[in-house]
């Protein structure tokens, strides 16, 4: 167990750029390496860690744990999976509050601000390539665009509103 | 103690609707966090992007620290990082036995794939309000064209790319 707590603290340690990213290092560490985990399984795994709420990384870091060593496992997994960006946005966090000031700071995030508007698209992007594009799910798109955008609504309705509407037309 | 509890639970509720990922939360954030709340301001709000950016871990939990953190210090960052992820842990974890069984059931299945437009919807607009926030000089929008061809083209990554121009900020701004 101490050694798969190890495992997702480095994996943990080494995921830039979100819960995605950490989906080919766990491949690679538990499934490839060490074999513990069935390459089906971890399939699975990841398809109901995406379509579960919460952050994925939390989520297959939860199912991993739960499938090697039951509940302990879990929390074991969730918190090597979590502990080491926490580490870091504290200690960005902290320079960010004491650094507001300092011209060098100020002139770094002036440049990247504009760069978050790209990768957000290109994000964008990406999901819409890979979504099916039935009418009923482009519908359900620019639905949930323009009732958050234009009339502020609180995405939590949508959430809600969409899963009724789901159950309802099941 | 009041602000912790108020903390935990927005971030609980922020963690039990998000799907698809830390940028479709992106608008619940805005909603529940700067609309609501008032925590953050719209440009922390894209400084928060940048460090969720910069640091490894999941965008959702990485927020929830800088967040915690700027409003109540390490306390804070504590309480919002366990709120966020505690839905995941009582339904994947404590009630993992119960969702083996029924993990299969194409009733669950559909019920979580039918969200996901929803989910690329809120993307989008998080893509909206954050070009909005986003300052509208010139040289941004310079940045904002070039950045977004570089990586959609795949010739930078996204962490490459905040090195790139963090720097190109720096030297934009006369800071060296």
């Amino acid at each position: 167990m101490l050694k798969l707590l190890l495992s997702f603290l480095k994996i943990g340690f080494f995921t830039f750029g979100g819960g995605y990213a950490m989906i080919p290092l766990i491949e690679e560490e538990l499934v490839k390496r060490q074999g513990i985990i069935d390459a089906h399984d971890f399939i699975d795994m990841i398809s109901i860690a995406q379509s579960f709420p919460g952050p994925i990384a939390v989520n297959l870091s939860l199912l991993i744990g739960y499938r090697l060593y039951g509940h302990a496992g879990s929390l074991i997994c969730c918190f090597g999976a979590v502990f080491p960006s926490f580490i870091s946005i504290l200690l960005l966090a902290w320079i960010y509050s004491i650094g507001k000031n300092l011209d060098m700071l100020d002139g770094f995030f002036y440049g990247v601000r504009p760069v978050m508007v790209s990768l957000l698209a290109c994000s964008f992007i990406a999901l819409f390539k890979k979504m099916n594009k039935s009418h009923m799910n482009i519908a359900l798109l620019a639905a949930s665009f323009l009732l958050v955008t234009l009339l502020d609504v609180n995405p939590i309705f949508i959430i809600v509103a969409g899963g009724v509407l789901s159950i309802w037309t099941n | 103690m009041d602000k912790l509890i108020s903390l935990y639970i927005t971030f609980f509720k922020i963690g039990m609707f998000t799907f698809g990922g830390g940028y479709a939360m992106l608008p619940l954030i805005e909603k529940e966090i700067i609309e609501r709340q008032g925590w953050l301001t719209n440009t922390e709000f894209l400084d928060l992007l940048v460090l969720s950016q910069s640091s490894p871990g999941p965008i959702a939990t990485n927020s929830a620290t800088f967040i915690g953190f700027k409003y109540y210090g390490i306390a804070g960052s504590i309480v919002a990082t366990l709120a966020v992820t505690s839905f995941s842990i009582i339904v994947l974890g404590l009630f993992s036995p119960v969702l083996e069984k029924y993990k299969d059931s194409r009733y669950l299945r559909s019920l979580f794939s039918n969200l996901r437009p929803l989910t690329i919807g809120f993307i989008l607009s998080a893509v909206f309000s954050v070009s909005l926030k986003a300052s509208l000089d010139p040289m941004s929008i310079v940045i904002t064209l070039v950045s977004f061809l570089l990586l959609y083209s795949g010739k930078l990554s996204s962490i490459a790319a905040i090195g790139v121009f963090g720097i190109i900020g720096i030297i934009l701004k006369g800071a060296i």
